[in-house]
């Protein structure tokens, strides 16, 4: 095998790219029409909602920490927002948008300030948040959906690029849910690897002493994490009710599972420092293919979490295989050679 | 090497400088400087207060008020982090403080980088500044590679080549051969000397005198807190540092036994790759055998051999004539092999639950019935035995461990290992952390065992400690066990010579050869 490819073998992205290469075979020679370029938009735009969350879930991850309350960010947001559409007709998009991020960016600095500054442990703070959310909800909507949306967020949703006639009717393109999800991986992406800031996260995720000790604000930064996931998490909910047309106050209960495993999948370390948008989008793609494939192939959708949840357990035990092997090698001291 | 006599001024100067923790004066009135081009040793026994004058001098310690800190001329009651690394002050810790996850580059210019204006990172400028370290260090490497992929010698040297972009005028080295091969050892020296050659000043702290002969140019002596001396190398022998290191007179009282009788362990020729290399003793009925040696040298790998949390590659382990091989403490303990650790804290106790609860611990099977309930009268009567025969204070089995004193935490845990009734108890660091009276009630007590019969193993690296209770005294080096003398025949400085490498007898040359290899 030349140098290069097994550089690339070793890279953490390779044990899922090789993966989803599998599921991929598998859905296609289960049903040609998985592969046709419809059906690919189509798993992007039911999935972008997993991907902008998965992006603030990743940074949150890379801080060592986890954040169980997306689920409730998400419920919550699409509720306000879309009691709000609802009752007054409101439908600036741009200010709904705006709304939606603000929200969960505020949800976001509670959990945040929580851990930072009262040292709770992050799965306690978001868990009870997420319960507090929960409940409100509860209570406000009495489960009831949110229907009558103005037509506006339902055209925006319908938004489809470089659009044309497709072979068996309706139109064939690029859809706006798509350009979401890849702008919050353009800017995960943008702020993880170019500014001070996200060298920071690396940093303190990597080893907490350390940053304290070259002089990082590791309250901050952590406390910045959550916002941002927060705020990921408004911007995933408003796309949602853009594809839905409508409000379930219970569409995103145990949500988070689903979020977090996308990132696991994408060989985040749930002990931080260590992870890359690159591996959480194939992450989320796995996740998508493997739900859309098994749906292609008529498979019930019990048996479709059974397999997911087999498959993330496998490629996350790949990586832990091969970096436990990587730690043996490097720690291995060489012993001192003893003249007498 | 230079001497580097020309250079007068000191840029950094301690005056007075004494630092005290609750109940432990950790340094006193300690005078001490540093010259820019010198490389100045500083050498002291485990707990001679090394530490705490590395953290004074980094600004994580503060100390005691009428100290003086001098540095380049600019005195100062004490320093903060910022103020310290400010004037170049910067000390490379035992573990390197890198970032495992990014890599190498940008470790080397992490703080450069977040110092710099704007708040977008300049990874040209990262580039430059790495390559540029790591080019004054005379070494080439791969500088996008992880820090954590790397070995431990090439870790170091991105933490050097860090210091180096801090623009360091003082560089504290904590022990930095403790985990190096020998040739990385030579490799770390010819980049210290071309570093002093540039002017840089560097505190080097080894317990290793060959290296410390090897690299310095000025030595201080530090033991229970007080400055011992300062010298030259070149006035300096092994032997009067050896001396000087260890000093105090052996005023402890001597509890030596009758020195056993009948071989219960036999350990023969038990190698472990990296860790100890044909390791050889006895132990009898009702002595104390006391393990010493530097930290580093393999004392507590062999013994946790024993106790099967360190399975040896090859050798064979014989217990009361039969051949043993244990692989987990629970085997061990059904051999009747008991094991205190050396940190009782973490290690030995649940410190959260009470006596009571920890003392039984390891006997909880015995007051259970055949469907699993405990006997809660019967396991009360045996831990108040037990703590009346350890005559641990405050009596109450019910109080939780956390709240009890050194001493006594330390008497729960033998207490622990003592209800499984083993034939070897094996000890390690038994009074580390403890007060001087509770010191000798533990030697007491580890005497009073082994006088009923059991066989003790006790491995500490206070020498007087060791001299006080031993019979026997087998002293490690690098993992080889280097003397075995009786315990009436030793005294501290023949113990320190066959601890150190290159000791008092001559073992110069055979120590060079080692770096050669």
């Amino acid at each position: 095998m030349s140098n290069r490819v097994k550089q690339i073998l070793k890279a953490r992205e390779a044990s899922i790219v090789i993966m989803l290469a599998v599921v991929m075979v598998v859905a296609f020679l289960m049903n040609n029409t998985f592969l046709s370029f419809e059906n690919q938009m189509d798993v992007i735009k039911s999935n972008a909602v997993l991907g902008i969350a998965a992006m603030g879930m990743l940074v949150v991850i890379l801080t060592g920490g986890i954040d169980i309350s997306i689920g409730g960010q998400l419920a919550l947001v699409t509720v306000l927002t879309g009691q709000l559409m609802k009752e007054t007709g409101f439908d600036n998009l741009i200010v709904i948008y705006l709304l939606g991020i603000v929200i969960g960016g505020l949800i976001g600095l509670l959990n945040g300030l929580m851990i930072s500054h009262l040292s709770l442990p992050p799965i306690i703070a978001t868990l009870g948040m997420n319960t507090i959310i929960n409940g409100f909800l509860k209570y406000y909507t009495n489960g009831a959906w949110i229907n009558q949306l103005p037509q506006k967020i339902i055209d925006f949703g319908m938004i489809k690029l470089f659009s044309k006639p497709g072979e068996v009717g309706g139109q064939v393109g690029v859809p706006i849910q798509f350009i979401l999800f890849l702008v919050a991986m353009i800017l995960t992406w943008f702020m993880l690897r170019w500014t001070k800031l996200g060298r920071s996260i690396m940093a303190m995720g990597g080893n907490r002493v350390s940053a304290e000790r070259v002089g990082l604000n590791n309250k901050n930064l952590t406390t910045f994490a959550y916002v941002f996931s927060g705020m990921m998490a408004g911007l995933a909910a408003i796309t949602y009710t853009s594809i839905m047309k409508s409000v379930d106050p219970n569409a995103f209960i145990g949500y988070e599972m689903n979020v977090i495993g996308a990132v696991v999948l994408g060989g985040a370390l749930l002990s931080g420092g260590s992870g890359s948008v690159l591996g959480t989008f194939l992450g989320v793609m796995m996740f998508a293919y493997i739900s859309n494939g098994l749906t292609l192939a008529r498979i019930s959708t019990y048996w479709q979490s059974i397999i997911v949840g087999i498959i993330i357990l496998l490629v996350v035990s790949f990586d832990m295989v091969k970096l436990h092997r990587e730690t043996k090698r490097m720690t291995k001291v060489d012993i001192v050679p003893i003249g007498d | 090497m230079s001497q580097n006599e020309n250079v007068s001024k000191p840029y950094l100067r301690l005056k007075n400088i004494s630092k005290t923790f609750p109940g432990v004066k950790a340094l006193q009135n300690i005078d001490f400087d540093v010259r820019l081009g010198e490389v100045h040793a500083l050498i002291g026994e485990n707990g001679a207060g090394k530490s705490t004058l590395i953290k004074i001098l980094a600004g994580v310690y503060k100390p005691d008020a009428g100290g003086i800190l001098e540095v380049d001329g600019v005195e100062y009651p004490s320093l903060t982090t910022k103020e310290s690394m400010h004037h170049g002050i910067i000390a490379i810790y035992q573990d390197f403080s890198l970032f495992p996850t990014l890599s190498v580059k940008e470790n080397i210019a992490f703080s450069e980088q977040m110092d710099s204006k704007g708040w977008l990172m300049n990874w040209r400028e990262v580039e430059k500044t790495a390559r540029q370290a790591l080019d004054n260090l005379g070494v080439k490497g791969d500088l996008n590679i992880r820090a954590n992929m790397l070995s431990t010698a090439k870790q170091q040297l991105v933490a050097i080549a860090r210091a180096l972009v801090y623009d360091a005028k003082i560089l504290i080295m904590d022990e930095p051969t403790s985990a190096l091969s020998s040739g990385e050892v030579d490799a770390l020296f010819q980049i210290v000397n071309k570093l002093r050659d540039q002017g840089m000043g560097i505190i080097f702290i080894s317990h290793k005198l060959d290296e410390l002969f090897r690299i310095s140019d000025r030595m201080t002596v530090l033991r229970d807190g007080l400055k011992i001396a300062t010298a030259p190398k070149s006035e300096m022998t092994r032997k009067k540092l050896i001396s000087l290191m260890v000093g105090r007179e052996v005023s402890d009282e001597r509890m030596l036994g009758e020195g056993g009788s009948d071989v219960v362990l036999e350990v023969k020729n038990i190698c472990k790759k990296g860790n100890f290399e044909d390791v050889s003793f006895t132990l009898k009925k009702g002595e104390i055998l006391g393990i010493t040696g530097l930290v580093g040298a393999g004392r507590t790998e062999t013994i946790q051999a024993l106790f099967g949390l360190n399975e040896p590659d090859s050798g064979e382990i014989w217990l009361e004539g039969k051949k043993i091989s244990p692989k987990s403490p629970a085997e061990a303990e059904k051999l009747g092999i008991a094991f205190v650790p050396e940190s009782r804290q973490t290690e030995g106790l649940i410190l959260q639950q009470n006596v009571e609860n920890n003392i039984t611990l390891p006997i909880l099977e015995k007051f259970a019935n055949k469907l699993m309930r405990i006997d809660f009268k019967k396991r009360r009567t045996r831990a108040e035995e037990l703590i009346k025969q350890l005559d641990v204070r405050p009596n109450y089995p019910h109080m939780e461990t956390s709240k009890l004193s050194g001493g006594n935490q330390q008497k729960i845990v033998i207490a622990k290992w003592l209800a499984t009734n083993p034939k070897i108890l094996i000890v390690d660091e038994p009074t580390n952390g403890i007060d001087v009276g509770a010191k000798t009630e533990i030697h007491k007590l580890l005497r009073s065992l082994a006088d009923q019969g059991m066989a003790v193993i006790m491995v500490s690296s206070e020498l007087p400690e060791i001299l006080a209770v031993s019979d026997r005294v087998l002293v490690m080096r690098q993992g080889r066990v280097s003397a075995i003398v009786d315990g009436a025949d030793a005294d501290q400085e023949l113990l320190m010579s066959h601890s150190v490498q290159g000791g008092l007898h001559g073992h110069d040359k055979k120590g060079q050869e080692a770096h050669h290899e």
